[in-house]
């Protein structure tokens, strides 16, 4: 037997406002898609796609809230939501965003979980036991006294899950939950998810190796129109296996017996940690969130500095250094595109850096070109506003802009974010390249299938030490 | 030198102007009786030109202060008010609105006559420490008072629940801002922009540099939060549950009482 509806696309188009758009044309084109009760479907395509803007139409928020041309019709249980707020739809749809930073806004984990009931006018007897369940089944119950500044990556995730669940919708939509994610995290919350019964669940997500086997059905979207490929598990993998390692070259960078602290915080972030980075070397710095990759990382180009121990790149200690003079060495990418971008341009934003260094604007010319090339951006165009991209085409002009730089150490903070497989294949091969020419590449990263493919040593961090630290020798498969 | 640790400094007063979470008896009161003790020290410092009874009132302000533990983070935030202070106070010494007593100085500037006497001295120093007691209460309500607490004490009061998540939200961006501007700073300084060389104004690239992707966040932030409130009920009942709502205890009271005292000395207190 078929079950009903649970939500319907019905000749739904989309277009955002011109002063918007990157690319005037519709997001969404012409979709018609039903998805029952109880499926639970996996939501792919490539940045840029429309899957943010699929999502977002499935609880009112298109049109009620964004601007833009909204043509067709989507019902929620057989309600037309032209016809309902996206308030008096939260009962039904619960939305969890990408980013949970963009979604909690409460102080403490409780008053988050308990700010939807508050809304609908619960009771607070209610509450009180709406919250105890919904932490324990969240296992957030040890954090309940905590302010949410204070929560890793992954508690804030969870969090941010947990206080949509809390209104026991019976639709939920999930836009890339399990993106800076470690894999046992992420299978830690679809283990959680599976334990909802009843929930239909609509989830967007690039690393398709994690919720492959988890999906009843897939669906994407392409360019805006809808693909619906029949079986789920034959997914390709998202990036090839590596050839080969390579043989390191010279060190370039080393950490002495290095400790950091952030201020106010115990225990160190950074707790007597010795490394060097080798020429020619792709360095994967792995571990559960709250390890100290991404503290790792800001140590090395010098925008922290060590409490005790020492750092040296090009065998000058960093403390004798400016952050711009070690950039000169170690080119940083962090973690999150919209701190950095913005220039008015795509070529202005690409050629910022590179100009710091005082490089001719023939070779900054050059070197534009060929990213662009390399990261296969190129259909962007260089006079697109790169704050007008998608999630993931920011994220692929962030690192085009550090790499025009063209430094010996290339650093790399959760660089796959927002990536789809495609992208990622060409930022493994750009790893690969740049390997070989000689660079060192550290990447800090959750993903492990693009980990798979790129590393030639493997560093792991726990609670701030280097737990294990090995080379692949052998052929990937 | 990198002259890194100075910034250290400056940055780690833009961080005490945020929210920091403690368990003093001010972060335990009621925020609005904390609100009220900010504006009536705000009131009672602006009715009065005495640098005595400003000083009165910046000592009940310090006081509080080092009673919870907050003595160093105030400070360093009243490090921010520096050039505010020596502005407002230089102005003053040359340009006094009251001028009495001795005359150190009289000259004329062109248009203006400029003339330093004991009382324009006495008169610039209460409008000093007026500044530091006004900034210093501010100061301490902004790190003692979370958003939750402070919506829900603003709810508990029947403020409509848009004006006072508002409300809440203007004061958790303070927090929010200096993450934001610590952020980008970073990403930039990966990019070999020198904050630390020349000036900002100089600058148009550094300006924009931090002020773009700082707007950008705001505004981002501010549409997500919407869209993250709205798809959880926000504004779907006329009448939302308070849950936990801030109750006043003895630490209030005994504030408020203290906080009358305060206040009639200082209108009692002979100049």
């Amino acid at each position: 037997m078929t079950a009903d509806p649970a939500i319907e696309f019905r000749s739904v188009s989309f277009r955002h406002p011109a002063f918007r758009s990157a690319r005037p044309r519709e997001v969404l084109t012409g979709i018609d898609c039903t998805i029952r009760e109880g499926e639970r479907v996996l939501l792919t395509g490539p940045s840029g796609s429309g899957k943010t803007t699929f999502l977002r139409c499935c609880n009112g928020l298109i049109p009620h809230a964004r601007p833009g041309t909204f043509r067709g019709d989507v019902f929620v249980r057989g309600e037309n939501t032209r016809d309902h707020t996206v308030g008096d739809l939260a009962t039904t749809v619960g939305m969890v965003f990408q980013d949970p930073d963009h979604q909690i806004f409460s102080s403490d984990v409780v008053s988050e979980i308990a700010f939807g009931p508050e809304q609908l006018g619960w009771s607070a007897s209610r509450i009180d036991r709406a919250v105890a369940e919904i932490l324990e089944q969240f296992r957030l119950d040890h954090l309940c006294d905590r302010q949410t500044t204070e929560l890793s990556w992954g508690e804030r995730q969870r969090l941010a899950i947990a206080s949509v669940v809390v209104l026991r919708p019976a639709i939920l939509i999930l836009d890339e939950p399990l993106s800076g994610l470690d894999a046992a995290s992420a299978a830690g919350l679809l283990d959680t998810l599976n334990r909802t019964s009843g929930l239909t669940i609509i989830l967007s997500e690039h690393r398709t190796e994690l919720v492959a086997r988890w999906a009843s059905r897939r669906i994407s979207l392409v360019d805006g129109k809808l693909i619906e490929p029949s079986v789920p598990d034959a997914l390709p993998r998202d990036c090839p296996p590596r050839r080969r390692a390579r043989a390191a070259g010279a060190g370039i960078v080393s950490l002495q017996n290095v400790t950091f602290r952030h201020p106010g915080r115990d225990p160190p972030a950074m707790d007597g940690v010795s490394l060097t980075i080798y020429s020619g070397e792709a360095t994967v710095l792995a571990g559960p969130n709250g390890s100290g990759k991404s503290t790792l990382l800001k140590l090395l180009n010098g925008l922290l500095r060590p409490e005790s121990g020492r750092i040296t790149v090009g065998r000058r200690d960093t403390r004798e250094r400016t952050v711009a003079e070690i950039a000169r060495t170690v080119g940083l990418v962090c973690q999150h595109a919209d701190y950095q971008l913005f220039g008015e341009t795509i070529a202005e934003e690409l050629a910022f850096a590179p100009a710091n260094l005082g490089i001719s604007p023939d070779m900054i010319t050059q070197r534009i070109e060929h990213v662009r090339e390399q990261l296969g951006i190129g259909h962007l165009g260089l006079t697109v506003s790169p704050l007008a991209l998608s999630v993931g085409e920011k994220q692929r002009v962030s690192i085009a802009s550090v790499l025009t730089m063209d430094t010996p150490v290339l650093a790399l903070d959760e660089p796959t974010l927002g990536l789809d497989p495609v992208a990622k294949q060409k930022l493994a091969g750009l790893i690969d390249t740049l390997c070989s020419g000689e660079k060192a590449v550290v990447i800090a990263t959750h993903d492990a299938e693009f980990s798979a493919a790129v590393a030639d040593r493997v560093v792991r961090l726990e609670r701030g030490r280097i737990v294990d630290d090995w080379m692949v020798q052998e052929e990937r498969t | 030198m990198t002259g890194g640790d100075g910034r250290h400094d400056r940055m780690h007063a833009y961080r005490a102007v945020g929210y920091i979470p403690a368990d003093s008896f001010l972060h335990r009161m009621d925020p609005r009786t904390k609100l009220l003790t900010l504006l009536a020290i705000s009131i009672a410092a602006f009715a009065t030109t005495s640098p005595v009874r400003t000083a009165l009132l910046f000592a009940f302000v310090a006081g509080l202060a080092a009673a919870a533990g907050l003595a160093r983070p105030l400070l360093r935030a009243l490090l921010l008010l520096l050039p505010l202070l020596i502005f407002i106070v230089a102005v003053d010494i040359f340009f006094p609105e009251e001028a009495w007593g001795y005359v150190y100085f009289s000259a004329q500037v062109g248009p203006f006559s400029s003339v330093i006497t004991s009382g324009g001295l006495l008169y610039a120093a209460a409008k000093g420490v007026r500044v530091l007691a006004i900034g210093g209460i501010s100061f301490l309500f902004v790190m003692t008072t979370s958003y939750t607490d402070f919506v829900a004490s603003l709810r508990a009061s029947r403020l409509p629940p848009v004006i006072a998540f508002s409300l809440g939200y203007a004061l958790k961006s303070m927090t929010a801002l200096y993450d934001d501007l610590r952020n980008i700073m970073d990403a930039q300084r990966s990019r070999a922009l020198e904050f630390d060389r020349g000036t900002l104004v100089k600058n148009r690239r550094k300006l924009m540099a931090l002020g773009i992707p700082m707007t950008v966040s705001v505004l981002n932030r501010a549409r997500y939060v919407t869209e993250a409130m709205q798809s959880r009920g926000f504004a779907s009942t006329p009448r939302p549950t308070c849950y936990r709502p801030p109750r006043p205890g003895k630490c209030d009271v005994l504030l408020l009482v203290v906080l009358c005292i305060v206040c009639l000395g200082t209108a009692t207190i002979p100049v």
